[in-house]
């Protein structure tokens, strides 16, 4: 099995620190059960601050269960045991006293399907911010403004922002969405294929938004779109089934991995 | 009834991210569970109160009528029959031949409420499975 080094620095050298950067989110030998089925199996991974690590591989690789495993949203799933550990600034979040709360509003997460609630547009971006009770009632339109121009929805939605959110387009949906998420500033952001639902255009805005998105955030994406995975991440990782259960089978930088495969699992 | 299946029915995505959000357990049956099963909370309660007002119909019915019964002087004492219980003490106390025809009159009253309040609910259950899965 390849490790990703812990010592990279990623493929635009201008957007990393000079000096290596500790890695902001790692695993340690993660595997994931249920019952006597292994979903996942002994997985390293590290990702740096500001990279956007794909992570691809087929269906049933265990990628989306890796995806939950990073904010501790796999506990939501009943019957599963984790073993391993994973770290977010060199602490493990798994150890007690950790606000799993708190956690997963710094690692945001998109889903493979919008899941916005009926609720006004403006209420969807807000429904994270209002919670956490950082800001006070009068700031809420301004963080609202400020995600949904980030993820490129301001200019759609600015005059329907008391409209149900369940009248939008489903990619504008998922841009909402990702604006949801944005508003509370997570410094991570993990997306299950977060295009494999939409159309081509909508795919082209969503990317382009990652793109934008990765000089202030880190990003894991997991796809199944090797073009997609070669126009957005640094970094790749590659997970397979082996005896059914998830490995990664390789990983490296974008371009040395899709170009010269060293393993023949690997695309 | 209509609160569970309403409450079944949500979607775990939802549940899913709201918790991704950051938001307490606490937090996300206050502002997902609750108001998205809101309708089922109140048609829920409208059912069940159609129905406590409906079953009183027939227990005033019995207590005035077979029972002569006045307001009860302390909490244990009960002098109200239940339409179902005036039946059975009907058809077992009495030897009368003329008691036969009033039984089976009780038991058409009591079979006509309930059929009656459950078609009136049917609709109503109807409209929340409908919501509860298409919604």
């Amino acid at each position: 099995m390849v490790e990703a080094s812990e010592t990279h620095s990623g493929k635009e050298g201008g957007l990393q620190p000079s000096a290596t950067p500790s890695p902001l989110l790692e695993t340690h030998s993660l595997t994931v059960q249920a019952g006597a089925r292994t979903i996942l199996r002994n997985v390293n991974l590290s990702i740096s601050p500001r990279q956007i690590l794909g992570i691809i591989g087929p269906s049933g690789a265990g990628k989306s269960t890796l995806l939950k495993c990073l904010n501790r949203l796999i506990e939501l799933t009943p019957g599963l045991h984790v073993s391993g550990d994973v770290q977010f600034h060199q602490r493990s979040i798994n150890a007690p006293g950790v606000d799993v709360d708190a956690l997963r509003s710094r690692i945001g997460i998109l889903f493979q399907q919008p899941v916005v609630f009926p609720k006004t547009i403006e209420a969807n971006v807000i429904f994270g911010v209002r919670h956490l009770g950082r800001v006070s009632r009068k700031g809420w339109p301004e963080i609202a403004e400020r995600a949904l121009r980030e993820a490129a929805l301001w200019d759609e939605v600015k005059d329907r922002l008391r409209e149900s959110a369940l009248r939008l387009s489903v990619g504008q949906q998922q841009r909402l969405c990702l604006a949801r998420t944005l508003a509370v500033e997570p410094e991570v952001i993990l997306m299950d294929e977060p295009t494999s639902a939409l159309d081509p255009k909508s795919t082209e805005a969503i990317e382009q938004l990652i793109l934008e998105l990765k000089c202030r955030r880190t990003i894991v994406i997991v796809t199944h779109n090797l073009g997609q995975a070669r126009r957005v991440a640094d970094w790749i990782t590659c997970l397979s089934p082996r005896d059914g259960a998830g490995e990664i089978v390789e990983c490296g930088p974008c371009t040395d991995m899709l170009d010269q495969p060293q393993d023949a699992k690997a695309p | 009834m209509a609160l569970i299946e309403r409450i079944a029915s949500l979607p775990a995505r939802y549940i899913e991210a709201a918790a991704g959000l950051g938001l307490s357990q606490s937090q996300i049956i206050w502002s997902v569970i609750l108001p998205q099963s809101f309708s089922g909370l109140v048609t829920g309660s409208l059912l069940g109160l159609a129905r406590a007002a409906g079953e009183t119909a027939p227990i005033m019915f019995t207590a005035t009528i077979f029972a002569g019964a006045t307001l009860p002087h302390g909490i244990r004492e009960s002098p109200v029959l239940s339409l179902p219980y005036h039946i059975f003490i009907l058809a077992q106390d009495s030897f009368d031949p003329s008691v036969g025809a009033k039984v089976w009159g009780s038991a058409l009253v009591l079979l006509g409420l309930v059929s009656l309040l459950s078609l009136l609910a049917l609709p109503l259950r109807l409209k929340i499975h409908e919501e509860a899965h298409h919604g």
